[in-house]
């Protein structure tokens, strides 16, 4: 089977936040949580000063501390060196975020996506509210991406964690993951790692690259090539 | 088997599969309206299968008034939240580990797709649960009597064959174990007595 | 909703769906659904759309699951944005189902009005709304006052020529308003005097090596964004690219230089740049020309006998150089702009060096500035000499896209509406202080934020209603209180709005319209990567709510409402003009107007025996399914020699501008001179007609307010529309300097130390008109002496999200039109936002 990866171009990423949206969109990712993030920095001393931007997500790390960590094997991965999360399995313990050593875990302490289940209006009768519009679309959220649903909860429920899956579901049908998917500057680079002709296995080989925390040890799969 | 027409014998199959697919949903007011219609399918192949349908039925009666005793024990085989007793997805039984939504579910999925469907968006649960490949065979059978195409008589088959009969008898056991009513033991027993006689069915077919 | 086995046994027991010998039932199905379109991996459909987040106008494809819009993705159709969208986009989705959207029309029910006025806002019916509207219509007809009505535009598709451009005339008023002059007009005003084009310049990115950006941020804002973004990587490579702001913005921090240059001070250094040029020779010669006798004349400070060189493509660049250039040494920019003589030096040898593949990206931030026409001059000027204009890697114009006008309506316009629409325009263009000089005529062009003036002062008459959309005025527009003001006392206010904004908290009506992207009919053109399109809005979702599309529907209802009171020229100029092209049916309901109109407006894009140059379509079928049409690839050179100017030529000295300034120096009876006093000018005589120096003007004197106040763009804004949105706000600290959730004042750390002021301390912003509260942020990309803030957050109404408070009337952050005053560039008609048009002082509290 493949083992996937990413290469993140950051001479071509314009650190829009484009993958990040695009993420919650794709992923019914709840306020507050983020599968898909960022880092960035302002370096230097006016006027030679730098600001950096760095994207970042689950590295699903060949040697993945977090699944490491879970009791109960909701954490896994999977044949295509995908680091999964099974929200059935999964107790909430929360060992996994402590393991986690770039903390793209989230664990929800509540019922997620609250603005939907809110009942207040702004104006009373003219506006809407949170419930009456998912309930006139009838879903959880007006724009839920039912997709998300076809290999992990299409919402996770109150006392499980959740984390970035690469889009499995999007992957397995052919697709990219919709970070990559949605980069206008076409700066994430999905592929096969065992393919040794994969464009990630190209520019790994044409750049020298970096990743986040290597010497951590857990072999993370997603790399950096050039600067931002 | 009773002698009958071909057309016939398979409508039989399609309400049975269909109606099977139906008890594996959460048991409400209407269940026992289900297993009798049921009781009046199964028969073509099993006097058998009449009998368990009609224990099933007495202990319906026995309980008619408190749905909670066999919700409960719904609950505790097939829905969790946690420790699943008998968990009704393919992937378990079918993936190298017991998780839902591993490589079988995209397997039936795949099967879906082949044969133009989708699952209903409000359908909350996994593609690969009992009740939704039940219902899939019984999709199968309907459109090869409608449009006679070869093509839905080979996916049931390749289905039945490969995927839903395979862990079918695991699937069984778990329930038999843990089950603490006559319904779902015997619900199994007679998806499983059917199952079987329609893999035979379908394999004296070309 | 837990899939139900009740229906199933009902609907079998009736039918006796189960099968029992009749081969061929129809299929009751429980957890499947027949997937329709059989080949689909997934379900769901893309359908064309529009995104009208900023002016890029990117043609989009809306994936639409049960009648639901899911995602938003870039239209793949589409050549000059190739598929991508940039992260605006994505946020559309959560303006069209934002649970503050306005479900209903709804009708004030307290009289008094104020920002701190609770309107008492009551649901009403369409009908009843649409009645009162035209009683008030009826009335002013009645007594001859149809010029006392006015139509405030916004954003727009142009399906506007029926609300804007033909409506207002047939009953009877002068009053249409764009919001246009709060946009980009002293941008336009550059190109326009320069070489006659007033509008935005296309920009051939992949074929230039050198980008001179103007305050210009394309890789987050304005324009052709996507475009931008999705080469960005290949520019850097192979151009040098020099970012010149205040601030660091996201172009800068991906730039190869940053010239943080004072604001206001752009035409300085670019004049500077220019002066560079001519001195080092480096002239592009194919299109400038050369001296005669090949010998470079230019010297700092020495007059050149004009006949001594030869122009090619352009006109007037001895004169300008005389009369200006002569004198503008990068030691004289340096103390201006705060940018070193050798960094001037350096970049302007690097522009040329490029030649001719190099861009001067002007944009509204080195033009939105008070006397910002003649930096925008000169920023554009640079194109000229290095013969960039319209040609590769440099700066183009469109290739045509036949996008109709309205059908002529002068026959609907009776004796009354005749009369009316003479009055003077309330927004005093073409007065003698206000030449608005679009295309070379004065009061040629809007100037929006004046109508607050008009309507406080009765100047030149009272106005007694009013209807908006797509606007916010109380919030975009300069010096915010006289909105305010203008509205408590305007009579009669309608606005037609998706949220409840600021504006609407005014209004007596107020109309849910129809989100442009999802839910209603139009259409845009523009251009990007050397190819102008035209773009479809449809609307692929049924709406939620009980909305309209503004410009068509509403205009609609109120041309039938009159109809039956006894005025019926509207409707039967909509129902006579605007038929079908295909079957020649005349409109019946608003939706069949507004879908007849936007075929018709479209026909030479789609009917395949108009033959437009471009992508070949079979008819509006295929049109509407791919939603967008591109043109022919832009040919460069088209232009030179047959440029819109007086001469034809590239002016650096422009007679253009010469005659527009004589025209409305004419019509005030009085000289030039006069008029660039009048207008806030500094220069006199012949300097007026060519690309000079202007000193920056600021409000606020600098010991009261010790540092100057500028502000910019997000790449989240939908034009201020977005605050309401989760993904805005958790997302805000993409625009480099800013926080998530919050507005902030960005300092640099050397002033806030001697302030005393610290990141995350609640600070007020005060200048001569005004203050507002927000976060201090300290940050070292801000020049020293400058307080940046971003325009976007600050909304006192428009949802619980945008305002902190929204019942209470307290906003996140503060908004800075609240504290910049209402200051133009008067010759374009430009509100001056940018350039560092105030001066401000900083407190914590």
């Amino acid at each position: 089977m493949a083992n996937f990866a990413m290469v993140i171009d950051l001479h071509k990423c314009v650190g829009c936040g484009a993958c990040s949206i695009a993420c919650k969109n794709e992923n019914n990712v709840q306020e507050g949580f983020f599968w898909s993030s960022y880092q960035h920095k302002t370096t230097g001393t006016f006027p030679n000063v730098k600001y950096e931007y760095i994207p970042t997500l689950c590295n699903h790390c060949e040697n993945a501390p977090c699944v490491k960590a879970c009791p109960v094997g909701a954490m896994y991965k999977d044949e295509n060196g995908i680091t999964m999360h099974d929200a059935k399995k999964c107790i909430g313990c929360k060992t996994c975020m402590l393991a986690d050593p770039y903390g793209v875990i989230s664990y929800n302490k509540a019922h997620p996506h609250k603005l939907w289940k809110d009942n207040s209006s702004a104006i009373k009768d003219v506006t809407s509210s949170g419930t009456e519009t998912s309930k006139k679309a009838g879903v959880p959220i007006p724009y839920y991406n039912p997709e998300r649903e076809k290999t992990y909860a299409g919402i996770r429920p109150e006392g499980v964690v959740e984390k970035c899956t690469f889009c499995d579901h999007r992957v397995k049908e052919g697709e990219l993951p919709y970070c990559a998917a949605s980069c206008p500057a076409k700066a994430r680079i999905f592929g096969d790692l065992e393919d040794p002709k994969s464009e990630v296995n190209t520019l790994l080989n044409k750049h020298k690259n970096f990743q986040l925390k290597p010497e951590l040890g857990a072999k993370p799969k997603v790399f950096y090539i050039r600067q931002y | 088997m009773l002698m009958m027409q071909t057309n016939q014998i398979h409508e039989k199959r399609a309400n049975c599969y269909k109606l099977l697919s139906l008890c594996f949903y959460q048991p409400d007011a209407e269940i026992s309206a289900i297993i009798k219609a049921l009781r009046n399918e199964v028969d073509y192949f099993s006097q058998q299968a009449v009998f368990k349908l009609d224990e099933i039925l007495v202990e319906l009666e026995e309980h008619k008034e408190n749905l909670n005793y066999f919700l409960i024990d719904y609950g505790k085989l097939f829905v969790g939240p946690f420790n699943l007793l008998a968990a009704p997805y393919s992937s378990v039984y079918l993936g190298h580990e017991r998780r839902v939504m591993g490589d079988s579910t995209i397997e039936a999925t795949n099967f879906y797709q082949k044969a133009g469907l989708v699952i209903n968006n409000d359908l909350k649960d996994a593609p690969d649960h009992i009740k939704v490949e039940l219902e899939f065979m019984q999709y199968l059978i309907m459109k090869s009597i409608s449009i006679g195409e070869e093509e839905f008589l080979k996916l049931q088959k390749e289905f039945l064959f490969n995927h839903l009969s395979l862990w079918i008898t695991d699937f069984k056991k778990a329930v038999t174990t843990n089950s603490r009513t006559i319904l779902y033991k015997n619900l199994l027993e007679v998806t499983h007595m059917f199952i079987s006689q329609d893999e035979q069915f379908l394999s004296e077919k070309i | 909703m837990e899939v139900s086995r009740r229906s199933f046994l009902k609907i079998s027991a009736a039918t006796g769906l189960l099968a029992t010998g009749i081969s061929g039932t129809k299929m009751m199905l429980t957890a499947f659904a027949e997937n329709s379109n059989a080949s689909a991996n997934s379900s769901g459909e893309w359908k064309a759309s529009t995104c009208q987040g900023c002016t890029t106008w990117c043609p989009v494809q809306v994936k639409v699951v049960d009648g639901r819009a899911i995602k938003v993705r870039g239209n793949p159709y589409s050549l000059a944005h190739r598929g991508n969208v940039c992260p605006r986009a994505h946020i559309s989705l959560q303006q069209v189902y934002d649970p503050d959207r306005v479900k209903v029309p709804m009708k004030r029910t307290n009289p008094k009005k104020g920002r701190n006025e609770d309107p008492q806002f009551v649901p009403i019916s369409w009908e009843e709304a649409i009645d009162t509207i035209t009683d008030k219509m009826m009335e002013l007809r009645k007594n001859n006052e149809t010029h006392k009505y006015a139509l405030l535009r916004g954003r727009y598709t142009y399906l506007n020529e029926v609300i804007y451009g033909s409506m207002p005339k047939i009953f009877g008023s002068p009053n249409n308003i764009s919001h246009s002059a709060i946009c980009a007009e002293a941008e336009k005003f550059g190109s326009f005097y320069t070489e006659g084009l007033w509008d935005y310049r296309d920009y051939d990115l992949l074929n230039t090596k050198y980008v001179l950006l103007w305050g210009g941020d394309p890789i987050a804002s304005n324009r052709m964004t996507p475009h931008a973004i999705n080469v960005w990587g290949e520019v850097l490579d192979n151009a040098k690219v020099i970012a010149i702001d205040p601030r660091l913005s996201a172009t800068a921090s991906k730039s190869h230089e940053w010239l943080p240059v004072i604001p206001g001070e752009d035409g300085a250094l670019a004049l500077a740049i220019a002066h560079v040029i001519l001195v080092e020779g480096m002239w592009y010669k194919e299109f400038v020309g050369d001296f005669i006798d090949g010998i470079n004349q230019f010297k700092t400070g020495q007059v050149v006998p004009e006949e001594s060189f030869q122009e090619k493509y352009t006109y007037g660049l001895v004169k300008w150089w005389n009369l200006e250039l002569k004198d503008r040494t990068p030691q004289w920019a340096e103390k201006i702009t705060g940018i070193s003589a050798e960094q001037i030096i350096k970049v302007a040898k690097g522009f040329a060096a490029a030649a001719p593949n190099a861009i001067s990206w002007l944009t509204p931030g080195a033009s939105m500035q008070v006397r910002g026409a003649y930096s925008a001059m000169a920023c554009h000027a640079l194109n000229g000499l290095v013969g960039s204009v319209d040609n590769v890697g440099g700066t183009l114009q469109s290739s045509k896209v036949p996008i109709g006008k309205a059908p002529d309506f002068s026959a609907y316009i009776d004796e009354i509406a005749a009369k009316g629409a003479k009055y003077a325009k309330i927004d005093h263009r073409g007065t003698k202080e206000f030449p608005a000089l679009n295309g070379g005529k004065s009061g040629g062009g809007v100037v929006t934020n004046r109508v607050a003036d008009g309507i406080i002062n009765e100047d030149p008459y009272e106005i007694k209603m009013a209807i908006g959309y797509w606007n916010n005025f109380v919030y975009s527009c300069s010096e915010t209180s006289r909105w305010e003001k203008a509205l408590e006392k305007l009579p009669f206010f309608v606005h037609i709005t998706t949220h409840p904004a600021e504006m609407s908290m005014y209004a007596d009506i107020v109309l849910p319209a129809a989100h442009h992207l999802f839910e209603r009919w139009g259409m845009l053109k523009s251009k990007a990567n050397r190819y102008g399109y035209a773009t479809l809005n449809q609307r692929v979702i049924e709406p939620m709510w009980d909305v309209k599309t503004d410009e068509t529907e509403v205009t609609w209802l109120i041309a039938e409402s009159l109809a039956k009171k006894g005025y019926d020229n509207l409707l039967r100029y909509f129902k006579e003009q605007f038929v079908d092209p295909d079957t020649g049916k005349q409109p019946t309901n608003g939706m069949e107007f507004t879908i007849y109109a936007t075929k018709l407006l479209t026909q030479d894009i789609w009917d395949p025996t108009k033959g437009a140059k471009g992508d070949k379509l079979k008819g509006w079928e295929e049109f509407k399914e791919k939603g967008v049409w591109n043109s022919v690839a832009y040919p460069y050179k088209g232009k030179w020699g047959n440029f819109g100017t007086e001469t034809k030529m590239f002016e650096f000295y422009s007679e253009t501008l010469k005659k527009a300034l004589e025209g409305h120096a004419t019509k005030h009876s009085t000289t030039v001179d006069d008029i660039m006093v009048t207008c806030k000018y500094e220069a006199k005589g012949d300097l007026a007609f060519a690309p000079h120096h202007e000193p920056a003007l600021r409000w606020g004197d600098e010991k009261a307010y010790p540092y100057i106040f500028f502000e910019h763009r997000s790449r989240l804004n939908r034009e201020g529309r977005s605050a309401n949105c989760t993904w805005y706000q958790e997302f805000k600290d993409v625009d480099p300097g800013d926080e998530k959730w919050d507005d902030v004042a960005k300092i640099n750390p050397t002033d806030g130390a001697m302030l005393g002021i610290k990141t995350g301390d609640k600070v007020r912003l005060t200048t001569p008109v005004g203050q507002i509260e927000c976060t201090a942020k300290l940050w070292e990309g801000i020049r020293p002496g400058t307080i940046g803030k971003c325009y976007g957050q600050g909304h006192w109404a428009y949802g619980r999200l945008a305002a902190k408070d929204f019942h209470k009337k307290i906003p996140r952050g503060g908004n800075n039109n609240e504290i910049l005053p209402a200051e133009y560039d008067r010759f374009s008609g430009s509100t001056a936002r940018h350039g560092g048009v105030t001066r401000v002082r900083i407190e914590k509290i």
